[in-house]
């Protein structure tokens, strides 16, 4: 887990205050410790680190002390030349992730927002789609319904003219029977006449008509 | 070919001519005469008709033939007419100057058609009883026509009179036509 700008943040502050006294007066104690170290080690004899000399651990107080000197005249150049670049890189650094986390956040924002755009958008589409789908579904259920509706309508039509021409067709036959029937009714007739009707009873039938005979007006 | 305008426009020449002389009846009998002759020679007939015989010859033919058998108007009739070429239409002209002789004389022309032919005294009743009827002289033409059955009828004019048997079986045949049809 890498550690947050904050973190690294809080690291360069503690550096800087690590160091309240004035250099002068680390300069000064620093030298002191320096020298007073060398001498400490040159004049001063320990029993006790003399013993543990001979036994192999040998411990040099005096040049600890010198070194500890060394180290406080030269922490202000180490902080000039390193720590306080370092500190400059890391806050740099830490600026430059701070702009990064924040255009990161922002993109993510911005993502949070398309997805809620995107999200509506695609709601609302699947809207419009189900309201299409719905609107095509009952298009095509009126059209269905309507076809079905003339298809009906001409099944009665062609029922009620099959049933007409069914009955046209009766009456025509019923209608040429009797004509025939009148036909042969009436050709039977006129052989019977031409059978029975002779010289007297024709003179009857013109003695009738010059009795009766008018002239319409 | 028979032109029936043409007839008629020699028959009022004719009929003027013959009622101006005061000849009517006996140049009808000339034309009827004439009429009966056409029908009943064939030889004569072609004689008239032969385009290889010329019209001055048939002139002569005529002349000889009718002088002093047929009036003379009657005979300048004929010359006209075979001068014309006009020979077909002897039988039309004279049809046409009777229907002209009888409009002069008020005169209606009726057919009377029976199945068999009539007694003598039914068509003196008919020609009375029409002539009463109808209130003109009347002029009959007596044919027979089987196919009537019985009974007779009379056209005039464009009328016809049916007392036929045959009519009578034609009305009761329409009448069943009319009501079979109203039926269906």
């Amino acid at each position: 887990m890498s550690p947050g700008p904050n973190n690294l943040l809080n690291m360069s502050q503690q550096t800087k205050t690590s160091s309240g006294l004035p250099y002068p007066v680390i300069l000064v104690v620093g030298l002191a410790a320096m020298f007073g170290g060398f001498w400490f080690s040159k004049n001063v004899k320990v029993e006790l680190l003399e013993k543990l000399a001979e036994q192999g651990l040998p411990i040099d107080f005096g040049k600890t002390i010198a070194v500890v000197g060394v180290m406080l005249i030269m922490f202000p150049v180490v902080k000039m030349f390193y720590l306080q670049p370092l500190a400059d890189a890391i806050e740099s650094r830490n600026a430059e992730l701070e702009k990064t986390f924040s255009e990161a956040e922002d993109l993510r924002t911005e993502m949070t927002r398309m997805k809620g755009d995107y999200e509506r958008r695609l709601a609302s589409t699947e809207a419009a789609a189900r309201e299409q789908i719905q609107k095509e579904i009952a298009e095509a259920r009126k059209f269905a319904d309507e076809k079905v509706a003339a298809v009906n309508g001409a099944i009665d039509e062609m029922k009620a003219k099959a049933v007409e021409d069914i009955e046209r067709q009766k009456q025509a036959a019923l209608t040429e029977l009797r004509v025939m029937v009148t036909n042969l009714t009436l050709t039977a007739t006129e052989r019977v006449l031409k059978a029975n009707v002779d010289t007297d009873k024709n003179r009857k039938l013109i003695d009738d008509f010059i009795s009766e005979v008018e002239v319409p007006a | 070919m028979i032109d029936v305008r043409v007839a008629r426009r020699y028959a009022q020449a004719l009929f003027k001519t013959a009622l101006s002389h005061n000849v009517l009846a006996p140049v009808e009998e000339d034309l009827n005469g004439v009429s009966s002759l056409l029908q009943i020679d064939g030889g004569f007939k072609r004689f008239l008709h032969d385009p290889t015989i010329s019209k001055v010859e048939k002139q002569g033919v005529i002349n000889r033939t009718f002088t002093g058998k047929a009036n003379q108007v009657t005979l300048s009739l004929l010359s006209l007419l075979l001068e014309k070429g006009r020979e077909d239409e002897i039988d039309e002209v004279r049809l046409q100057y009777i229907e002209l002789r009888r409009a002069h004389e008020q005169v209606s022309h009726v057919v009377v058609s029976s199945s068999e032919e009539m007694e003598e005294d039914q068509r003196r009743a008919l020609v009375a009883k029409l002539t009463k009827t109808l209130g003109r002289t009347i002029e009959a033409d007596f044919k027979v026509d089987p196919s009537l059955l019985g009974g007779v009828t009379v056209a005039f004019d464009n009328l016809v009179l049916d007392g036929s048997l045959s009519g009578a079986l034609s009305k009761i045949k329409e009448k069943i036509f009319r009501d079979t049809l109203k039926q269906s």
